[in-house]
């Protein structure tokens, strides 16, 4: 009981809500000097609870805030997991190897400052479907803090690791997965977290592009068609809540994968 | 059958070359040779120009001998050592050990590394198994658990064989490091400064440690150590190796060390015979410095 009641904890607890009643205190703010344009926390708060009711309901006609944002989050999910898959060890090799390093790096360089938005179309010219065109535009921006990382990774092992290989006779494969591999894991972790906020944020925007069931849409929808302010205030909590979900597995990842040198 | 002293000197190309054949090869093979250097010179590629470490260094070692590498820093001991272990090459001359060329690293050199190389997501255990797996393909698994396991036993860390490198001090890191070289049974036992980064005390226990297992051995191993410490070169070494500033380093001078085994940390200390050795090592290292300056 004392632990948990530590001053620390309480200390956190306090600064927590302290930044919650700032925000609300503003929002409360905003909300007065809009005239209820936008409205309230209270407001909101009614608008959340009616949201939420039913959330999995799949009709034709009404779709539940939980089907959308698994919606959202499939799409999301098989980009970021394709992504991932050629990212990582593209990432490894290019750490590895000067060649490819020079190779691959301009390539990435160019196209990585590439808005992730203007992928899509190309995604609608290869795919000619909508769904498809969005998990392309996530594949592609997930690529690129993924790769980057795991090069960084790679490149960066150091010598006494790789003279345990040596003097010993490490087969290429160990090296590969006794040394290369592990020693890179948390940069390719961090890399993975980096790559899933943009893959989030981006299905957000790239639904606005291409329609559908997810949350982006959801806002899209709300904000440009139906002009329930609440609504669009909800979807972004959601999705706040959901990417802060997101960061947080990754985070534990990481923690759970360094170690003390 | 009476065997003549007198050899004929070789005349032609083709007598002079079987002749360096059977000195530098067969007759090593032979004897009790276990190390041998001719002319080793070492020069790396900088930006700069070429570096020459060492140059025309020659030096024999025989089957179970500990041999202290003693030196000021960048004087080219390790990489010396290195050419040993076959994690570098000779840019000329040859080194051989156990009568074959040395080309790279094999199962015939262990090798302990100044600090410590142990694999930090790997416990102890596998650390060393990892190794003894690598080095020894020709054994069986049953054979590499055993080699791991009686050579963790033997540095008394058993009782920690699931432990991170990251949970262990340095004084433990660095006996998994020797129970890992001495794992893969290597005739050949390379240590580059292995106790410099160790608090005195524990390191003392170390000299006494590394005696036991070589003791244990038979004193079959051979064993090469660099090392800055005076004490530590003369307690270990049959001979201890001077050498000179680098670049281009050259050795200096080897000194005989006659002392009887097996020795004790605290009557060595007032023993006669290494009293003058140590005045001897301390003057040829710092009467070097005075000149250079």
């Amino acid at each position: 009981m004392k632990s948990f009641f530590s001053t620390k904890t309480l200390m956190l607890v306090l600064y927590f809500i302290a930044g919650l009643a700032l925000v609300g205190g503003i929002w409360e703010l905003v909300s007065w000097m809009t005239k209820k344009e936008i409205p309230s926390p209270h407001m909101t708060w009614i608008v959340f609870k009616e949201v939420m009711q039913n959330p999995f309901q799949n009709d034709p006609d009404y779709k539940g805030i939980g089907t959308k944002l698994f919606s959202s989050l499939g799409r999301v999910g098989i980009g970021f997991g394709l992504g991932s898959l050629v990212a990582i060890p593209l990432g490894l090799v290019m750490g590895s190897n000067k060649v490819m390093m020079h190779i691959i790096n301009p390539i990435v360089q160019i196209l990585r400052p590439v808005s992730p938005l203007a992928w899509f179309p190309l995604g609608l010219a290869i795919f000619r479907d909508s769904p498809q065109a969005s998990i392309f535009m996530i594949f592609i921006c997930a690529l690129w803090p993924t790769l980057i990382n795991s090069a960084f990774g790679a490149s960066h092992i150091p010598q006494d690791h790789k003279n345990v290989g040596k003097a010993f006779g490490f087969s290429n494969w160990t090296y590969i997965t006794k040394i290369l591999v592990p020693f890179s894991l948390p940069h390719i972790i961090t890399g993975l977290r980096l790559s899933i906020g943009v893959a989030w944020m981006v299905i957000v925007a790239g639904e606005m592009l291409s329609g559908g069931i997810g949350l982006g849409y959801f806002v899209w929808e709300e904000g440009f068609n139906g002009g329930n302010v609440a609504k669009i205030l909800v979807a972004i909590i959601i999705i706040g809540l959901v990417g802060l979900l997101l960061d947080k597995c990754f985070t534990y990842l990481q923690k759970r994968f360094t170690y003390a040198m | 059958m009476i065997m003549s002293n007198t050899v004929p000197v070789p005349s032609t190309p083709a007598a002079k070359m079987a002749n360096d054949v059977a000195d530098k090869i067969l007759t090593p093979i032979l004897s009790d040779t276990s190390i041998q250097i001719d002319n080793v010179s070492v020069s790396f590629k900088t930006p700069k120009g070429v570096y020459t470490a060492v140059k025309d260094i020659s030096l024999t070692v025989k089957k179970g001998e500990i041999i202290a590498l003693i030196g000021h820093s960048g004087c080219g001991k390790s990489t010396l050592m290195s050419t040993i272990s076959g994690m570098v090459k000779p840019t000329q001359g040859i080194v051989m050990a156990n009568g074959s060329l040395v080309t790279s690293p094999g199962p015939d050199r262990g090798i302990v590394f100044q600090n410590y190389s142990l694999l930090p997501w790997m416990s102890v255990y596998k650390n060393i198994y990892v190794a003894v797996d690598a080095a020894l393909p020709g054994k069986t698994a049953a054979e590499k658990k055993e080699l791991t396991e009686n050579n963790l036993k033997m540095v008394n860390l058993w009782s920690h064989k699931d432990k991170l490198p990251g949970q262990l001090s340095g004084g433990m890191k660095q006996r998994v490091a020797i129970a890992r070289a001495f794992a893969i049974n290597p005739s050949i036992l390379l240590l580059d400064e292995p106790f410099g980064a160790l608090d005195a005390l524990t390191k003392t226990n170390m000299h006494v440690e590394l005696l036991k297992l070589w003791n244990l051995d038979n004193r079959e191993k051979t064993i090469v150590m660099v090392t800055h410490d005076v004490e530590e070169a003369i307690f270990l070494s049959d001979r201890v190796v001077v050498m000179n500033n680098g670049p281009a380093a050259t050795i200096r001078e080897i000194v005989d060390i006659p002392l009887p085994r097996p020795r004790n940390k605290k009557q060595i200390v007032h023993d006669e015979t290494y009293m003058a050795i140590h005045d001897k090592l301390l003057s040829l290292l710092i009467d070097k410095f005075s000149i250079n300056d």
